[in-house]
């Protein structure tokens, strides 16, 4: 029997400033782990003596074998100690967790809010190479200083359509939109047959759902990634039910068929 | 006087490892520690707690961290939890199957003796206020045990329900028993009636008027979790000591505010409407749907612990009452 809950050390390999208070932490993995994880699953990182969080894995699952990222925002203690983390030190880490996104066979829309980029981003270098799908990119964030990820995007503008939307202007000019991720997205003509992605704080869910579906959007077709403050990853701690389902087991990722059905998040 | 069939069993079982039974002291029954054989309370009467703390430990420590090394604790003494009434024997059922794939609870079942006693099946039900269902005749078939022991009018029947039992009734020199075979969850003649129509009540609670009464007096003390045979929730969380960190299990409670804080020190449940319906949904609503079993064993324990008398069975009732005809 395989025991979930004991954690093992990861190494940091380097670590990426991404703004003020987030990083992006890269860890390798022992060998003979055989780590492998699907987009949309997460791990639970820690430091002995400050607990662990779950994060979202955003390097590509073909890399997994020999490592994984990971994009922490400073929230609290654990974070905050995250954040300032050297190469060369070391975290605990538990998973993969949950049952990420669903196997991609038709278009894509992905969209993101803040640092809900990140589990998306494995959904991107997974797939961005395809030629018979297309992906279509929408990123809303408070300001280009708070934005992460700001040296893929020029890349990544080659090979899908990408509307990074601002809610306050700013210096930076490549593909750049002022306004909310919402009118980006209501201005947009969406491309078809697509499956849509979402990873954001949760005040953005109601409000994406409700366009989408004015766009024609079916429910189960839309997926959203939830965060909740979870202790096992497992479905038994019960810190973190939603309805009949656990995130950290059922989801993080759920369609909108159920999602509507609870409070939070019906429009 | 000379001992009875089940007092040299229970002496045989004081002789082979730690034995928690029921005791009575100033007129309360309890689950404590069976240190001499004249302890135990034979009367079959419910105890103010449950064998919980036995399965699953109010604090248990994981792993430590010592030295840069992760090692990973499991302690396993064998243990007798001795005069379970059929309704804990029914929680300790739902805990096999929600802690079955977690190592620390199976490495701790494996030297965990659970043994079951009656009074006899009309006796219990007239005991307990079994709101949740009835008593079916094949109950045994449905409940994890390793040894059941009913007391006749003129002796006591024994029952092994696993291997295990089977074993420890040997080696007591009992040969004359009963085997019983775990025919899972749910009856051949399928779920529970008041199971499903409890489910159906709690479901379709949401604004009931219930809650917000029931809010106005609720303390969250948290106290009905706490003796609930069935309640396991519980906090994952980093001690520091003088030479290293212990990562340690220990249970909480939804009515806490901890409980459901999220980034940013949010609150998800944030009133107490929305911690009294998260309780009553998980046990008649989450826990049946994901096992087709009961969250609720109805021992009315937190009913008797409830600083401000809050009555499950009566609620329960209210809702199939607003309910009715919907």
């Amino acid at each position: 029997m395989e025991n979930n809950l004991k954690q093992k050390f990861a190494k940091i390999v380097s670590v990426v400033k991404e703004t003020v208070s987030v990083s992006t932490l890269i860890l390798g993995l022992p060998e003979q782990d055989n780590f492998a994880f699907r987009a949309g699953q997460f791990v639970m990182i820690g430091i002995p003596g400050f607990g662990e969080c779950p994060l979202g894995i955003s390097s590509n699952p073909a890399d997994a074998q020999k490592q994984i990222s990971v994009t922490v925002r400073q929230a609290g203690e654990l974070t905050e100690k995250l954040n300032q983390l050297k190469k060369g030190d070391c975290v605990t880490f538990r998973g993969p967790f949950g049952n990420g996104f669903p196997e991609v066979a038709s278009n894509l829309i992905l969209i993101a809010g803040g640092c809900g980029i990140a589990p998306l981003m494995a959904v991107i270098l997974e797939n961005q190479k395809r030629k018979d799908i297309k992906i279509q990119i929408f990123i809303g964030c408070k300001d280009a200083a708070t934005l992460i990820y700001k040296e893929k995007y020029k890349q990544l503008q080659k090979t899908c359509d990408l509307s990074v939307a601002l809610e306050q202007k700013s210096l930076l000019k490549f593909g750049f939109i002022s306004g909310s991720v919402i009118n980006a997205i209501a201005k947009k003509k969406l491309v078809a047959d697509a499956k849509v992605f979402i990873c954001g704080p949760e005040a953005m869910y109601s409000s994406v759902a409700k366009i989408l579906l004015e766009k024609g959007i079916a429910p189960k077709d839309i997926y959203m990634s939830l965060e909740k403050r979870m202790h096992c990853g497992v479905g038994v701690c019960e810190h973190c039910a939603i309805g009949t389902k656990y995130i950290c087991k059922d989801g993080p990722v759920f369609d909108y068929e159920f999602l509507k059905n609870i409070d939070k998040y019906k429009i | 006087m000379k001992q009875t069939k089940a007092e040299q069993f229970a002496a045989f079982l004081l002789s082979q490892g730690l034995v928690y039974a029921p005791q009575k002291t100033d007129g309360s029954c309890s689950v404590k520690k069976i240190i001499e054989l004249k302890q135990i309370d034979w009367s079959g009467d419910m105890p103010d707690n449950s064998f919980k703390s036995v399965l699953l430990p109010p604090k248990e420590i994981l792993q430590e961290v010592k030295a840069g090394q992760i090692k990973v604790k499991f302690a396993a003494p064998k243990v007798f939890c001795f005069l379970m009434n059929v309704l804990d024997l029914q929680a300790a059922t739902l805990l096999e199957h929600i802690f079955e794939k977690d190592i620390y609870f199976q490495a701790r079942r494996q030297n965990l003796f659970l043994i079951g006693f009656s009074t006899g099946v009309p006796g219990d039900v007239k005991k307990y206020d079994a709101f949740h269902s009835n008593y079916e005749e094949n109950i045994l078939e449905h409940i994890l045990f390793d040894v059941f022991i009913e007391k006749t009018d003129r002796d006591y029947k024994f029952f092994s329900g696993s291997e295990k039992g089977q074993q420890l009734l040997a080696g007591a020199g009992i040969n004359n028993y009963q085997n019983v075979e775990f025919a899972g969850l749910v009856p051949e003649s399928g779920l529970n009636p008041r199971l499903l129509e409890n489910k159906k009540n709690v479901e379709l609670s949401e604004n009931s008027k219930l809650w917000d009464e029931l809010a106005q007096i609720c303390l969250a003390c948290g106290k009905c979790s706490i003796v609930c045979p069935t309640c396991y929730c519980h906090d994952l969380r980093d001690e520091v000591n003088d030479d290293g960190v212990s990562r340690v299990r220990e249970w909480t409670s939804c009515f806490y505010s901890e409980f459901s804080k999220t980034a940013g020190n949010k609150i998800d449940l944030d009133t107490l409407r929305k911690k009294l319906f998260y309780w009553y949904f998980h046990k008649f609503v989450r826990i049946p749907d994901k096992l087709s079993y009961y969250g609720c064993v109805s021992c009315m324990r937190c009913v008797k612990a409830c600083p401000v008398g809050i009555n499950i069975s009566a609620n329960l009732q209210r809702l199939q009452k607003e309910n009715n005809g919907k």
